[in-house]
């Protein structure tokens, strides 16, 4: 049940991105990202893992891209976020944080796509990319973007927790009173 | 404890396994139908949330403008007048045309035959320019057939076929080449997108005379793309003397960020 509250989450948050940000040009930002990174902060790591999979193959499937290469590069994200936080940081969610951690997630998310966008060129899979305007048009407009965007996808991931608890809550509660 | 030991470690293996074992089974074409639902549903939502938004952007954008609209109003009345007078000028031209090919006997030049097509979803990361169309291989379209907007204006070229749906990629992908030739000065060049900003045309000699509002046309020395289709207007030179060749920016002619109705041509 929490998956497919989780599925059926990512899916609004992609169709908002698509369907509102895109057309007043804002199509840079990457909500899904921004969303993986959230979920992290606020310690839920398994939670994160599976965002980054449903969120990413998602991804994978809008772009055209090869399946995966989106979907690798959020994990690489994870993973290094996991990294840093286990080895040198404190988890405390604070604003500051978040924002820091969500600007270098895009550029090690950027540079994770260029990497694994490489990888799959060997096997012929990978996409043409122009790197010029990638690194200064596309990237520097996504990074602002996602740091723009990320308090209303906190308020996002309260509001999809608040159904999942409630969801779960109410099999709980009715267990009890049988 | 070494990470590699770890139950994360072994979850995140696992997804990487996972996610090459679909890279391939969609490199062999095995996860079409599984995109073809995906696309009809993310795509029915996304036009729902689409006109919404373009509905409220345009109540803002005409209070904005709406002192000027009086201006733009007599002005377009004033170039309909003067395109309904050209046309009717080159309608004449072309039917002389079309009668002095077939006095020399020249191939008569066939109409463009055109399928029409809807827009189901766009990449909304804006990293690959890519599209997806609601018809696909059962409708007999094929790779590498370009797809249009009314009335001729360049749009892409179709880089995948599913069952149901395909795949286009837009000419402002950096993986799209199209030789053009600028209507002036029948300049030619080649023409690729720089990641979704804009057109860049490339590889135009020195001795061409290219300025900025000329328009850009497929040439058709590739055979990719038929000839004469408007692929935009150029909008900036970005070249010197010294340069080996020109180069100038391209805006496009299609507004590729609200795409609904189009055409293969077939």
């Amino acid at each position: 049940m929490k998956i497919l509250i989780w599925v059926l989450a990512i899916f609004i948050l992609l169709v908002l991105q698509a369907g509102v940000l895109v057309p007043l040009h804002l199509g840079a930002a990457n909500l899904v990202l921004v969303l993986v990174v959230v979920v992290f902060l606020s310690g839920g790591w398994d939670t994160a893992l599976m965002v980054s999979l449903i969120g990413g193959l998602m991804l994978d499937f809008l772009s055209g891209n090869a399946v995966g290469l989106i979907t690798m590069s959020l994990l690489s994200v994870l993973i290094a976020a996991h990294l840093m936080f286990e080895a040198f940081l404190t988890s405390e969610s604070g604003w500051l944080i978040r924002l820091t951690t969500i600007a270098v997630a895009t550029w090690i998310f950027g540079l994770s796509l260029l990497g694994f966008n490489w990888l799959f060129n060997l096997f012929y899979l990978g996409v043409a990319i122009n790197l010029k305007s990638f690194l200064f048009d596309q990237w520097i407009l996504s990074l602002i973007l996602n740091l723009a965007l990320t308090y209303p996808v906190v308020k996002y991931l309260q509001l999809v927790k608040f159904i999942i608890s409630k969801k779960i809550a109410r099999p709980h509660e009715q267990s009890i009173r049988n | 404890m070494r990470f590699i030991y770890t139950k994360t470690f072994t979850r995140v293996f696992t997804i990487f396994v996972i996610l090459a074992v679909l890279a391939i089974f969609d490199a062999r074409g095995y996860l079409g139908y599984a995109k073809d639902g995906f696309f009809r549903v993310f795509g029915a939502a996304e036009h729902k949330v689409t006109d919404a938004t373009n509905g409220v952007k345009n109540i803002f954008f005409t209070l904005a403008t709406i002192k000027s609209l009086v201006h733009e109003n007599a002005a377009l009345s004033q170039q309909v007048d003067e395109l309904s007078f050209a046309n009717a000028r080159l309608q004449s031209a072309r039917n002389e045309n079309s009668g002095l090919r077939s006095a020399l006997n020249f191939k008569q030049q066939s109409k463009l035959n055109l399928l029409p097509v809807e827009v189901l979803t766009a990449d909304p990361t804006g990293f690959s320019q890519v599209i997806t169309l609601d018809k696909g291989g059962s409708s007999q379209i094929l790779l590498g057939q370009p797809v249009v907007a009314a009335p001729g204006l360049l749009i892409g070229k179709i880089t995948k076929v599913y069952p149901n749906s395909a795949e286009v990629t837009l000419i402002t992908d950096p993986a799209v080449v199209v030789n053009a030739e600028v209507v002036d000065s029948a300049a030619r060049g080649l023409v690729r997108g720089e990641h979704g900003l804009t057109l860049s045309l490339d590889l135009v000699t020195q001795n061409e005379l290219i300025k900025t509002g000329d328009h850009v046309i497929t040439s058709a020395l590739s055979g990719d793309f038929p000839r004469g289709l408007l692929i935009g207007v150029v909008s900036a030179i970005r070249s010197t003397n010294t340069d080996l060749f020109q180069k100038a920016y391209v805006t496009p002619a299609a507004d590729l960020r609200n795409l609904r109705f189009l055409y293969i041509v077939q």
